[in-house]
């Protein structure tokens, strides 16, 4: 199986979400991976922080976000959360604000997550799956875009 | 291929897990379609990226910065979007020029 389709589940996916703000944003995308007890709950509040305390860094691509704190015990396991919002909120980011495309992750250490990665660069490295992602109105879309990369 | 004789680039970003991983990934690829070899290539975060041996650093523009001043680079290079690719083989390009690697000028990138 490809690590990515093997993180990425349904119930890891929402669509469409409506955020107030950034910081809202990555509480709504982590909030599946707490739901699934992949993270504890201080792992969402180390997300928002690292954003905080070191800048909108994690805005690296037009509209994209990857947000994710320092690996720690505060995640159980490797995992993955996507959410598209609309309308798009903003981070604070010169170069690629307002951000609608919102990934959370979370590692117990440092090389756990390595390999899923490198498959989500490959993914991400096509212009389309940006596209395909923002355009996607079915969690089914997403699964299966993931699963051919 | 053209030999770098072992230079070791460090990659930088806040926790060295998430945005320098999937940047490794596109830096890994300039150098191999650049036909450059012999490069080691590791990510760092910014907490201990003073303390690594290093010829040449590599960050996001979000990181320019703070990363300066290090003890043991010669060179930097900050890229805008880690998902940009031509953008990234121009800077790979230019800082393995700057370390003395024999990259031709007619190289397309």
């Amino acid at each position: 199986m490809k690590t990515l389709e093997k993180y990425l589940i349904a119930n890891h996916i929402q669509l469409k979400v409506k955020a107030s703000d950034w910081r809202h944003a990555i509480e709504l995308a982590a909030s599946t991976l707490l739901a699934s007890g992949k993270i504890e709950p201080a792992y969402i509040t180390a997300m928002q922080d690292a954003v905080l305390d070191f800048g909108p860094y994690m805005v690296l691509a037009e509209g994209f976000a990857l947000a994710h704190a320092k690996p720690s015990d505060l995640v159980h396991e490797v995992c993955i959360a996507l959410i598209t919002v609309d309308p798009p909120v903003k981070f604070g980011n010169q170069d690629f604000d307002p951000v609608d495309i919102l990934i959370a992750f979370g590692a117990p250490n440092a090389k756990s997550h390595i390999k899923m990665l490198r498959d989500l660069a490959g993914l991400l490295n096509k212009p389309e799956t940006f596209t395909k992602i923002r355009k996607a109105e079915k969690k089914e879309e997403i699964i299966s875009l993931f699963s051919t990369s | 291929m053209i030999d770098a004789k072992g230079l070791k680039l460090i990659i930088v970003c806040t926790f060295g897990a998430g945005s320098s991983q999937l940047l490794k990934v596109n830096v890994d690829n300039a150098i191999e379609e650049l036909g450059v070899e012999n490069v080691e290539t590791s990510v760092c975060d910014t907490g201990s990226y003073r303390g690594e041996r290093c010829d040449g650093i590599i960050t996001t523009t979000a990181h320019e910065d703070t990363v300066k001043n290090h003890p043991y680079a010669k060179a930097y290079t900050s890229v805008t979007g880690i998902f940009n690719q031509a953008d990234i083989k121009k800077k790979i390009k230019q800082i393995l020029m700057d370390l003395g690697v024999n990259i031709e000028a007619s190289n397309p990138y």
